[in-house]
């Protein structure tokens, strides 16, 4: 180990801010500096604005001078400040436009990279987070390009500037404002420093609480079923309690760091206020440049605070970018590129394929198999016994980990995933409806089809009948927003896209554990029959009707072949046959 | 309702909070009060001294001097407890704002909560409370210290100087009133756009994530990322649209705050010269007026973000309050359950409708269940089975007459059929604690051999006593390190602890292998001997294992 462990979310977090930088430069740069020009363009003119206010008024309290001298310094303000407030206008207009166009690019490449990674991008996490990253964690960057960024420049020029033009005038207000200002950040660093490790915990916390309100009500039905409802809402008001007494231990000291900079900025500006009294009285400093210095002391300061509102926005933002890095640094599948002829008849060889998600838990062990066009095989095997992994693994979504598939002679592990995919009709065990039409949903692969098309395919699938039953028919809305469909419906439409896909040589079938009635069930089994004619085909089944129409059996447990022979021979031995399927956890 | 109810309703929510929120704005407003004073009191100081400097050369620092410092402690000290005093008020706020609504719902589920078909209706109340939560400190707060400000510092310019008084009020009016309205519409069409994009981003992504090996396999993974890329583009777009007018709002209160200070100058010289205002005052009042009409603009400098605010509250208050105001279909009379003669079950002539447009649930259901029966009813999914159980504990109402030891099911309160009927259906779900929590969740006051003994008919004994903390131990998010089977049997645990006399077991046996199915099934009906018992299942080899009677019901009704 070397370095402190306790450094680490630090560096950490300053690598992550650095990657931010670099997206910000690459998407934004010119952007970025128009607002950080624009914004301390506007900024500056205060300087001049204090100038002619002091001026205007200065001989009017000296020698209650006529209204008209005061107006002749006086009128000038005003183009000023219509200036500044077009100057400021457009500033924070190119900041937003910069920060649109760094959230679009990031969560563009963070979408292909979430797509790059397959079925592994949802593994261990729902795809609602992941979703949450996309939008809410993307949208979170903007506040660090159209604040934090773009204040900077405001940062950069204002206190400067007004120091330039203080020092000469009255170096003693000069003095106290550079020795308050540096003071401020340090202060704000120190404290904001452990602010941040508390903050972190207490946001934990908050996750928790807000778990345990979602617990609650997602289980209601429970908690009501058990007559617990009550006895539950008086835990989620200790929980809170309880958040409530720890945050505001944390904020306690949290909020220091804002007291600080109150406390300096405010003794500043009213030191410079005292100290300029006292010579104006003993006449070492003239009026004009005691009011010019005064006017000008807040302006200094603002900047400073402006930072330290800033700063959360800043932390928000770095935490959000933290999320997303975690998400790209998940490798993706290097990808095969040769793109081989394979023809209309394919053979599919698994030779000794081993493939586990765990180290120590393997979920394919050593299997090897071999499917020819025209044969149909039915995969069967208790929950867990490996069949989806097996089947991730000759999609090409997976890559064995030792052992490999041969698909016509090329090992899978060499050919363009597309490509391959091209050559095979899936059906995967919770088809995907999308927002979107029935007929859309079908045509999924061949957008172009036309409705003659699709609805043959449907009438293969067995799905034209409930197709037509439906409010809109081949128009009726599918996906979050549509029509529910059943499991069995929903797999009918993934046959439906699979007999459109013509030209596919190989079919690869899960048929998942959605319950059907007899009636479907034979209609989809005749389905996958037609489907399978002439093609290499797989299929992961739980049902009897499937396994009645494969010409062979494999039986899979814990990620071996325990048996498997063509149907009529496993068939023959009754009992046998009974028991592997019961295992199976088929019901015989 | 309109935008006044809602708020009228929201501040009647916080009526128990409102002495911390109070104390909060009264603080608040101290600390803006302090920060006029300041500078119009330097300002004040300044002048005069500079006056007595060409003029006597004498003059009494002292007072102003001590204000000065003391309007500084003020607002430095008030700014740190208004953040504390605001932040305490929140969480307190929010604590009793979850326990309200949490109470409401209880009495709805689960018939009442079931209207948004396939949203996550937990999700969505989770993220609206935290919107209101926000509603105080970030809009009901920032709204009451401007008013009070704003008009404390305009009456006490007008007692100094009214033509300066009269203008500030208006340009104060200008940015908290005129700004923030003005902004709100602007950003109205392209915020409700934003939103909408947003949603339609989220489905897509979604479809995205879960569809991945479907857009694979047809070869539409591009055309899915190019349909996101202009989705995206679509929302940063709104979002900048939106955000523009907010941007305008912050500069257009500061070119108000510039227009006061300068017509107080204007103003104020005027006077001066005309000689309208005390001669021993007046010139030293045109710096001070000046410098506290530009300060007081602290006061509304918060007002167009904390308006940008209101659309999404009302929003969120608006189906919040939607959810709360429904009256609970079933509630409990006011006499006590009648005592049970046995524990005889009978159905007459029953219907069950879960919504209009769908088919009945139940369609004329008629079945008698004697005092002791083991039944077992069979039947395609969809055929009213499991509803059965959801009429005995009263979550839905009916039709037809269901007669439960010997009286009718309406005369009982539903707490109390909850205690004499228990059920382990499919849906039953674990808490996030322990196996130890998730049994006391059932029965409170079951002791640790109640517990064993459940968990030793469910077979589950071994298995817990060989967890790293035994019962103890953490079983994760809803059950999320127990396998199917163990959590559906955790839960029958669950049911049996509460010692119903009638149990309803649904699909028990699923997800199971062969042999612990089997000696689940013995071991239940071992420890059943003596209540009335239906089971649910698809199993036949379960059902003729443990029942006396075997009926098969399809459409909702019983067929045999």
């Amino acid at each position: 180990m070397t370095g402190n462990p306790a450094d680490a979310p630090g560096r950490r977090r300053a690598g992550v801010e650095r990657w931010l930088r670099g997206e910000i430069a690459q998407a934004a740069r010119s952007g970025v500096r128009r607002a950080i020009v624009l914004g301390a363009l506007a900024a500056a003119l205060a300087v001049p604005q204090a100038w002619l206010l002091a001026h205007a008024i200065a001989p009017v309290v000296l020698e209650k001078a006529p209204v008209s001298s005061a107006l002749l310094w006086l009128l000038p303000v005003l183009p000023l400040l219509v200036l500044r407030f077009f100057l400021a206008t457009a500033s924070g207009r190119a900041a937003l436009a910069a920060a649109g166009r760094v959230k679009a690019r990031i969560r563009s490449a963070l979408l292909r990279h979430l797509a790059s990674l397959g079925p592994a991008a949802t593994a261990g996490r729902g795809s609602g987070e992941a979703a949450t990253v996309v939008l809410e964690g993307v949208d979170a960057l903007d506040a660090y390009v159209s604040r934090f960024l773009a204040h900077l420049g405001v940062l950069v020029v204002l206190p400067p500037l007004v120091l330039v033009v203080v020092l000469p005038r009255d170096w003693i207000s000069g003095l106290v404002l550079l020795v308050t200002a540096p003071v401020i950040p340090l202060f704000m660093i120190l404290l904001g420093l452990g602010a941040e490790k508390l903050n972190r915990r207490q946001w934990l916390r908050l996750l928790r609480l807000s778990g345990r309100l979602l617990d609650g009500l997602q289980r209601l039905t429970t908690l009501r079923l058990l007559n617990a409802g009550d006895r539950e809402a008086e835990r989620l008001a200790e929980a809170a309690e309880d958040y409530r007494k720890s945050t505001m231990a944390v904020l306690r000291v949290a909020f220091l760091s804002a007291l600080a900079l109150e406390f300096f900025a405010t003794v500043g500006i009213a030191l410079v206020a005292v100290l300029i009294g006292f010579r104006l009285l003993d006449g070492t400093l003239g009026f004009e440049a005691g009011f010019f210095v005064l006017l000008l002391a807040p302006e200094f300061y603002a900047p400073l605070r402006q930072l330290g509102l800033d700063y959360h926005a800043r932390m928000e933002a770095l935490a959000a970018a933290e999320r997303i890095l975690d998400l790209q640094a998940e490798p993706s599948m290097p990808a095969g590129e040769e793109r081989p002829v394979l023809g209309p008849a394919l053979t599919i060889e698994c030779e000794g394929v081993s493939f586990a998600w765990e180290p120590d838990r393997p979920a394919i062990r050593d299997f090897s198999l071999r499917l020819v066009p025209g044969e149909i095989v039915a995969l069967v095997g208790p929950s867990g016994a490996g069949k989806s992994t097996l089947l991730s693994l000759l999609l090409g979504l997976l890559r064995p980990q030792s052992g490999r598939i041969l698909v016509s002679g090329h090992d899978l592990a060499t050919v363009d995933p597309a490509h391959w995919l091209g050559h095979v009709a899936v059906v995967p065990q919770r088809p995907h409806m999308f927002e979107g039409s029935v007929l859309d949903n079908i045509r999924l692969g061949d957008p172009d089809a036309g409705l003659d098309r699709v609805r043959e395919a449907a009438r293969l699938a067995a799905a034209d009948g409930f197709i037509a039953a439906l409010p809109r028919g081949y128009d009726t809305p599918l996906g979050e927003h549509g029509e529910t469909l059943s499991g069995g419906q929903v797999q009918r439409l993934a046959l439906a896209r699979a007999f459109l896909k013509e030209q596919a040589g190989v079919l690869l079938l899960d048929e998942g554990t959605a319950g059907l009635d007899r009636g479907t069930e034979a209609a989809v089994a005749d389905a996958i029959r037609r489907l399978a004619a002439g093609r290499t085909t797989l299929i992961v089944t739980h049902r009897l009707a499937t396994v009645r129409i494969a010409d062979r059996v494999v039986f899979l447990e814990e990620g071996r072949i325990v048996e498997q022979g063509p149907r009529a021979a496993v068939q023959a031995d009754d009992g046998r046959f009974a028991g592997l399927l019961r295992d199976a956890g088929l019901a015989p | 309702m309109s935008d006044l109810a809602v708020m009228r309703r929201l501040l009647a929510l916080a009526r128990p909070w409102r002495g911390w929120m109070g104390l909060a704005v009264f603080v608040a407003c101290a600390t803006v009060l302090a920060s006029v004073a300041l500078m119009g009191v330097a300002g004040w100081f300044i002048a005069a001294m500079a006056i007595a400097g060409v003029t006597t050369g004498m003059m009494n620092y002292f007072l102003p001097a001590a204000g000065i410092r003391f309007f500084a402690i003020v607002r430095t000290g008030g700014r740190y407890g208004e953040r504390l005093l605001s932040h305490e008020a929140t969480l307190r706020l929010l604590a009793g704002l979850r326990l309200w609504l949490f109470r409401r719902l209880i009495p709805l589920s689960p018939g009442q909560l079931q209207a948004r078909r396939g949203g996550d209706l937990a999700g969505s109340l989770q993220a609206d409370v935290e919107t209101l939560q926000h509603a105080y400190l970030r809009l009901a707060s920032p709204v009451a210290v401007a008013l009070a400000c704003s008009i404390a510092v305009v009456l006490v310019v007008a007692v100094l100087h009214p033509p300066t008084a009269l203008a500030l009020a208006l340009l104060l009016i200008v940015a908290g009133g005129v700004v923030p309205a003005l902004a709100r519409r602007a950003a109205a069409a392209p915020g409700a756009e934003a939103v909408a994009s947003r949603a339609a981003l989220r489905v897509a992504t979604v479809d995205l994530l879960q569809g991945l090996t479907d857009l694979r396999a047809a070869g539409a993974v591009e055309r899915q990322l190019a349909a996101l890329d202009g989705l995206g583009q679509r929302l940063v777009d709104n979002q900048s649209r939106a955000a523009n007018a907010g941007v305008m709002a912050e500069a257009a209160v500061g070119l108000s705050a510039g227009l006061a200070l300068w017509s107080a100058a204007l103003l104020a010289s005027a006077s001066v010269a005309a000689g309208a205002l005390l001669p021993e005052v007046a010139p030293a009042l045109v710096p001070a007026l000046a410098l506290a009409a530009l300060a007081a603009f602290e006061a509304v400098a918060p007002l167009p973000a904390a308006m940008e605010r209101w659309g999404e509250v009302r929003a969120a208050a608006h189906r919040i309050f939607d959810l709360a105001d429904r009256s609970p279909a079933i509630v409990a009379g006011p006499d006590p359950s009648p005592p049970p003669r046995d524990a005889s079950i009978v159905f007459s002539s029953v219907r069950l409708r879960y919504a209009p447009d769908l088919p009945p649930a139940l369609d004329g259901l008629d079945l008698a269940i004697p005092d002791g029966r083991h039944l077992t009813i069979l039947g395609p999914s969809g055929a009213g089975k499991s509803s059965l159980g959801r009429l005995l504990v009263r979550f839905w109402e009916y039709e037809g007459e269901i007669r439960l030891g010997g009286h009718d099911l309406r005369r009982y309160r539903p707490d109390d059929l909850r205690r004499l009927v228990g059920i382990a259906t499919q849906d039953a779900q674990l808490f996030n604690g322990s196996v130890r929590d998730n049994l006391l969740m059932a029965a409170p006051e079951a002791d640790a051999a109640a517990m064993d003994q459940a968990l030793e008919v469910v077979q589950l004994a071994g298995f817990v006593r060989n967890l790293t903390d035994g019962i103890d131990t953490w079983i994760g998010e809803a059950g999320a390190r127990l396998s199917a089977g163990q959590a559906r049997r955790l839960v029958l645990a669950r049911a049996l602890l509460r010692d119903p006399r009638i149990l309803i077991l649904d699909e028990p046996t699923e997800n199971l292998d062969a042999s612990t199915a089997r000696r689940l099934i013995a071991s239940l009906r071992a420890a059943t001997a003596h209540r009335t018992v239906i089971l649910i299942t698809h199993d036949p080899r379960a059902a003729a294992q443990f029942t006396d009677e075997i009926v098969q019901m399809a459409d909702g009704r019983v067929v045999g």
